[in-house]
C-alpha cells in the first residue's frame, strides 16, 4: 500500500481537528453562551477525528482483508 | 426565463447527459444493482453525502434553523458521522462479505422465512416511496420559485430526468452523478449560508445583533421549551442513527465498494466532509431573522440564493437543491425498483426469471414507481413542517428492521421468529404513531422512530431468547474472529 494511502486516516484527523479548532476560536468562544454550541459542534466533529485515527491504526495493524 | 432559470436548465441538462454517459457500461444485473462492486472511496463518499443531503436539508432544515434555532438540526449530523464510522470501521464488512444485491437479500439469506423477506421488501417499498414524495415536495418549492412552473410541470420535468438515467444506468449512473452533485452543493452550501453572516457585517456584528434580538440561537433547545427541545434533539438524532444504519439507499453503498477497506476509507472521508458542509450551511440560517424575519421558513434558502449572493452563485445554490433532490431520489428509485423487481416479483412470482429479464423488469419498475411518486407528490399545501413530517415518517419505518439487521449480524441467537415478530409489530406501530401524530392523537413531541426502535428491539431480543434458530438460517458473525465469518 502506498505511504500516502496508509496515512490517509492521519491526514483526515488533522483536517477535521484543524477545522474544529478554528471554528471554536473564531466563532464558538465569542458567543455569549458558549457551552451549548461547543457541545453541539464537538458532537459533530470529534467522532470524525477519533474515527480517522482508528482507521489509521487499523491500516498500521493491517486489520483489513488484504484488498486495498 | 431569467438568468437563474437558464443556468439551472443548462446544469440539469448536463446532469442528465452525465448520468446517461456514466451508465453506458451498465449491461448486467450486477452492474445495475451494485456497480459490479467496483466503486472507490471518493465515489462512495460522494454518493452517500449526496443521498443523505436531499432537498429536505436545503429547504426544510434551513427553515427549521431559521425558525427554531440551529442546534437540533446540526447535532443530528454528529450521529450521522458516528453511525457511519461504526458501519465503515466495524459492522459493514459483514454485510460486504454476504455479496448482497439488495438489503432484503440480507433477510432472505440470514433468516429462512418468506414472511420476513416480504415484510423487509414492503418496508423498502413503503419507506422509499414516501421518502421520495417528501424529497419531491421540497424540490417543487425550488422549481416553482426558480422557473415559475406549476407543481405538475415541475414534477414531470424533474421526474422525467431522474427516470431516464436511472432506467439506463442503474447504480453506476446514480453514483457518478451523485458525486458531481456533492461537489456542486458543497460549493453552494459553503457560500450561500455564510453569505448571511457576511451581510450582517461579519461574525462579530452578527453575534452582537443576535444577542440583542434572537438570543435563542445560542440555546441548545432554541425557541422551544427544554422538554420539547430535548425530545426534538432525541428524535433528530434517532433519525440519523436509523437512517445511516438502516436506510436501504444508504447501507446499499456497502455493496458497491471495491473492498472493505475502501468502504471504511469512504466513511472517514464522509466524517471530514459532512460536518464542514452542515455547519457552513445550517448554522448561518439561524441568523437570517436579523435580515428578514417575514420569510416563510420553507423559502429561506431560495430567498438567500436570490438576494444575498451574486446571480451565478445563487443559481448554483438553487440548482444544487434540485441536484440534491435528484441525487437522493435516484438512489431511492434505484433501491425501490430493485426491491420491487428482484425481492418481490422475481422472488415470489417468477423465480426462474433470467438475468436479462430481471434487468428489463428493473427498468420497468423505475417507471412504475415514478408514476406513483408523481401522484403522491401532487399535494396542495406545502410547508417546511409537511416536508419534515413526511421525511420523519418515511425514515421511521427503518427503525422496524434495524434490530433484525444488526442483531442478525452480531448475535447467533437472533432467530427468524424474532425477526418476524419484531418487524411485524414494529412497522404497523410506527405507522400508527406517525399517523396519530399527524391527526393530533399522539403528542407532537413523541418521536415515533425512537419508540418504534425500542419496541422492535425488545421484541427481537425477547422472542429470539424463547425460540430456536431455523435449520437453514445463515449465521454471519460468530464473534470469534473475522476469519470465521460466512462467505
Amino acid at each position: 500500500m502506498k505511504e500516502m494511502n496508509r496515512n490517509v486516516g492521519l491526514y483526515c484527523a488533522l483536517i477535521s481537528g484543524l477545522v474544529y479548532v478554528l471554528l471554536n476560536i473564531f466563532l464558538v468562544f465569542r458567543l455569549p453562551k458558549v457551552l451549548d454550541t461547543f457541545l453541539v459542534f464537538s458532537w459533530v466533529f470529534v467522532p470524525g477525528i477519533i474515527g480517522s485515527l482508528i482507521f489509521y491504526v487499523m491500516d498500521k495493524k493491517g486489520s483489513w482483508d488484504g484488498k486495498s | 426565463m431569467d438568468t437563474y432559470s437558464v443556468i439551472t436548465v443548462a446544469f440539469l441538462v448536463f446532469y442528465l447527459f452525465a448520468g446517461i454517459w456514466a451508465g453506458r457500461q451498465t449491461k448486467t444485473v450486477e452492474d445495475h444493482y451494485v456497480m459490479s462492486r467496483s466503486a472507490p472511496a471518493f465515489l462512495i463518499t460522494g454518493t452517500l453525502v449526496a443521498s443523505n443531503l436531499s432537498s429536505v436539508t436545503f429547504i426544510s432544515f434551513t427553515g427549521v434553523a431559521f425558525k427554531l434555532g440551529p442546534h437540533s438540526m446540526i447535532s443530528m449530523f454528529g450521529m450521522s458521522v458516528a453511525a457511519s464510522l461504526v458501519l465503515g470501521l466495524w459492522l459493514g464488512k459483514y454485510f460486504y462479505r454476504m455479496e448482497l444485491l439488495t438489503i432484503p437479500d440480507f433477510f432472505k439469506k440470514r433468516y429462512s422465512s418468506r414472511a420476513v423477506e416480504l415484510i423487509s421488501s414492503l418496508i423498502v417499498l413503503i419507506s422509499m416511496s414516501v421518502y421520495m414524495i417528501a424529497v419531491m415536495l421540497g424540490t417543487t418549492v425550488v422549481a416553482e420559485n426558480l422557473f415559475g412552473w406549476s407543481r405538475s410541470a415541475s414534477l414531470i420535468g424533474i421526474l422525467a430526468a431522474i427516470t431516464i438515467f436511472t432506467v439506463i444506468g442503474g447504480m453506476r449512473s446514480v453514483v457518478v452523478t451523485d458525486t458531481i452533485m456533492f461537489v456542486v452543493f458543497l460549493i453552494g452550501g459553503l457560500i450561500i449560508g455564510p453569505a448571511i453572516i457576511i451581510k450582517l457585517g461579519g461574525i462579530g456584528p452578527a453575534i452582537e445583533q443576535a444577542t440583542a434580538s434572537i438570543p435563542h440561537v445560542f440555546d441548545w433547545h432554541g425557541t422551544q421549551s427544554t422538554f420539547v427541545g430535548g425530545m426534538k434533539l432525541l428524535e433528530t438524532n434517532m433519525l440519523s442513527f436509523v437512517m445511516v444504519l438502516a436506510a436501504p439507499h444508504l447501507i446499499s453503498r456497502i455493496n458497491i465498494a471495491k473492498s472493505e477497506r475502501e468502504f471504511g476509507k469512504a466513511m472517514v472521508y464522509l466524517a471530514v466532509a459532512l460536518p464542514i458542509v452542515i455547519v457552513g450551511l445550517i448554522y448561518s440560517f439561524s441568523y437570517l431573522p436579523l435580515l428578514n424575519s417575514e420569510i416563510k421558513p420553507v423559502e429561506t434558502f431560495p430567498w438567500v440564493a436570490r438576494n444575498l449572493v451574486p446571480a451565478f452563485i445563487g443559481t448554483i445554490g438553487l440548482a444544487g437543491v434540485i441536484a440534491a433532490a435528484i441525487s437522493t431520489t435516484t438512489s431511492l428509485f434505484q433501491q425501490a425498483a430493485a426491491t420491487l423487481s428482484s425481492d418481490i416479483i422475481k422472488s415470489f412470482f417468477k423465480p426462474d426469471m433470467s438475468d436479462d429479464q430481471l434487468l428489463k423488469l428493473s427498468r420497468f419498475c423505475v417507471v412504475l414507481i415514478a408514476v406513483f411518486v408523481f401522484f403522491g407528490s401532487s399535494i396542495d399545501n406545502i410547508g417546511a413542517a409537511s416536508i419534515m413530517y413526511a421525511f420523519l415518517f418515511a425514515t421511521s419505518a427503518f427503525a422496524a428492521w434495524l434490530p433484525s439487521l444488526y442483531l442478525g449480524v452480531m448475535w447467533k441467537g437472533a432467530t427468524t421468529k424474532g425477526a418476524l415478530w419484531s418487524m411485524g409489530i414494529g412497522l404497523p406501530l410506527i405507522i400508527a404513531l406517525g399517523l396519530g401524530k399527524k391527526a393530533g392523537i399522539v403528542p407532537s413531541w413523541l418521536p415515533p422512530n425512537f419508540f418504534g426502535l425500542i419496541v422492535s428491539t425488545v421484541i427481537m431480543v425477547g422472542v429470539s431468547l424463547v425460540t430456536q434458530n431455523e435449520a437453514n438460517e445463515e449465521i454471519i458473525y460468530t464473534g470469534d474472529s473475522v476469519a470465521d465469518s460466512v462467505q
